[in-house]
């Protein structure tokens, strides 16, 4: 994932925050301890100074230039103030040590240059990568919305021209089941388009819910009576309090979101198996759950399903758009979405709408 | 004579709806598979005449399906791909599908290409006619002579190969590699480029207007088709 605030090296070079500057503090003080020891055990050690490289490339690697050049002088000083007599005095005016100290600057120098030239080739090989992810998610998208498309719009074809075609015997019954066919996929082909649009509404963050004071149960009732050709003869258990708390919400999104989870259970369950619609207050929320009865959603499922053309395993033909977009209303309210398993089998769709007391959109 | 019958196997049911209530109403039977796996089961069980099938299955590649089926039968199959899906065709085609239509089709264009394709099966001479006309152009197999309303046309020994090749597999369509390889041998199957050269002759000497085809027609990313009909 990429940063969502300043880019690493923009962190790493320039002058330095005080934490990156006190880390390299910390390692040249943890390296002095480490020549100290080695210094009583073996004394007058010239090479040692070479373990000041260590915290000064730590620096660099880590914490940036600023950090190192610190590093530097901080190893130079603290050298020079206790391991070199006089011990307890700076004795920078020998050329030896002056010498010594401008070494370690220019190692921190390019040690750091050199850490900096790493870090954004890795970078640069991150950006890349994910901005190849991201083609093969659109590529995979497109693939997957072109297919979408394109089987309605075959089986329409291949209906249309079949009773166009001159000479082919259709019985009534074959041509009222073309003709069917037609209106079906027609319908499909209009749905898949809506919720297209939706879903790169919702992705662009511009469907903002006009927030108004409306009756859940008036709600669900319409929803009901508009969905009853697709719930057939499903016995429907529909259980709301009398009293609700009042919610603020955006009519349509509600309603979709409602649409979709019924459409979802008509698609993925049998044919007469029962559904259930439940409304609840749950603490400063208003819980929703749509259970159906059909085969349930396995625990590995539940969140993917969620996922723009992810699909579950019944074999169901919904758009594969329907569950993203209800999330995405939900998310547009504040309040969550999620699957629960049902004790006999069967899947509960919960989803909560947030009772916003204090009024955006409240008053009318 | 009994009904032909055809296998459709696509996992879309409602492009197996429309086939289903078409093909019956132009005098076929029709049974249906929806997976690779049950295609080949109902190919052995009801021995279909035809088997159209869809290239783009939930378990097995429809190529795959044409390799497995060829193993043992010859009946014919036709594939239906999806627009841009050229590199499947082809390969479905070399595997020895017989023909293709490109989602979304026409009913009678996949009549028409399973006529020839049914017809093609059930010659008993596996070579062919001795004669092919293709318009006014008459390809005499048994004589090696072809002729253009009635004059003698000299073709080159390639394009005489080439020619013949397609003759014998009028109306079907042919790769560029299945003709290649008929034709100058197995080493050559990736000379496309030569193809086109010898086509292009081919079609100077027998289209009234060698730009615009209409006997020698090109299937664009597949191969090449020659039309009697």
């Amino acid at each position: 994932m990429s940063q969502p605030n300043a880019s690493p090296h923009d962190r790493l070079s320039g002058i330095g925050t005080p934490a990156q500057h006190v880390m390299g503090l910390v390692a040249v003080a943890i390296t002095l301890v480490v020549v100290g020891a080695i210094n009583s055990a073996v004394p007058g050690l010239e090479a040692i100074i070479l373990l000041y490289v260590v915290p000064i490339t730590v620096a660099a690697t880590r914490w940036g230039s600023a950090a190192a050049i610190t590093a530097a002088l901080a190893s130079a000083l603290g050298h020079d103030l206790l391991f070199v007599e006089p011990v307890g005095q700076l004795t920078i005016a020998r050329a030896n040590e002056a010498l010594g100290l401008v070494l370690l600057l220019i190692t921190a120098l390019i040690v750091s240059q050199l850490a900096e030239m790493a870090r954004r080739g890795q970078e640069r090989a991150r950006e890349a990568e994910i901005a190849r992810r991201s083609d093969a998610a659109k590529t995979g998208l497109l693939r997957t919305v072109s297919h979408d498309l394109r089987t309605p719009l075959a089986s329409i074809k291949a209906s249309v021209s079949g009773l166009r075609q001159p000479g082919a015997e259709y019985s009534e019954e074959d041509r009222a089941e073309l003709l069917a066919a037609i209106e079906e996929e027609a319908d499909r082909l209009a749905r898949l388009v809506s919720d297209l649009l939706d879903a790169s509404r919702l992705e662009a963050g511009a469907m903002v819910p006009d927030r108004r004071p409306h009756d859940l149960a008036e709600l669900i009732e319409t929803v009901l009576r508009r969905l009853e050709p697709r719930l057939g003869n499903r016995p429907l258990t529909v259980e709301i309090p009398e009293t609700l708390p009042a919610v603020a919400y955006d009519y349509t999104q509600v309603d979709r979101i409602i649409t979709n989870l019924l459409e979802n259970a008509a698609v993925h369950t049998p044919p007469g198996s029962p559904l259930e619609i439940r409304v609840r207050p749950a603490g400063d929320e208003i819980r929703v759950e749509v259970t159906d009865h059909g085969p349930g959603v396995a625990p590995g499922d539940r969140e993917r399903l969620f996922r723009p053309f992810e699909r579950g395993r019944t074999g169901g033909r919904g758009t594969g758009l329907g569950l993203a977009i209800a999330r995405g209303f939900v998310e547009a309210h504040g309040g969550r979405i999620w699957i629960e398993a049902v004790p006999r089998g069967g899947a509960r769709f919960v989803f909560t709408l947030p009772q916003r007391t204090s009024g955006a959109g409240a008053s009318s | 004579m009994s009904r032909p019958r055809i296998l459709v196997v696509d996992d879309e049911p409602q492009i197996r709806r429309a086939l289903r209530v078409a093909l019956r109403a132009n005098g076929y039977d029709v049974d249906e598979a929806e997976t690779g796996g049950e295609a080949i089961d109902a190919v052995a069980l009801d021995r279909p005449d035809l088997v159209i099938l869809d290239l783009a299955l939930p378990d097995l590649d429809g190529v795959e399906v044409c390799r497995r089926l060829r193993e043992w039968t010859q009946l014919p199959i036709i594939v239906l791909s999806a627009h841009g899906d050229d590199q499947a065709k082809v390969r479905a085609l070399d595997e020895g599908a017989d023909d293709f239509v490109t989602k979304p089709f026409s009913v009678p264009e996949l009549l028409a290409r399973m006529r020839v394709a049914i017809r093609h099966a059930s010659r008993v001479n596996p070579e062919g006619d001795q004669v092919v006309w293709a318009g006014e152009v008459k390809i005499d197999l048994s004589r090696r002579v072809v002729t253009r309303a009635g004059a003698e046309v000299h073709l080159t020994p390639t394009e005489y190969g080439l020619l013949r090749y397609l003759a014998q597999h009028a109306d079907r369509v042919i790769t560029r590699g299945q003709l290649l390889r008929a034709v100058m041998g197995p080493g050559y199957a990736d000379a496309t480029g030569n193809l086109r050269v010898y086509i292009v002759g081919l079609r100077k000497k027998l289209e009234a207007n060698p730009s615009r085809p209409r006997l020698l027609v090109t299937e664009p990313g597949v191969g090449y088709r020659l039309r009697t009909e």
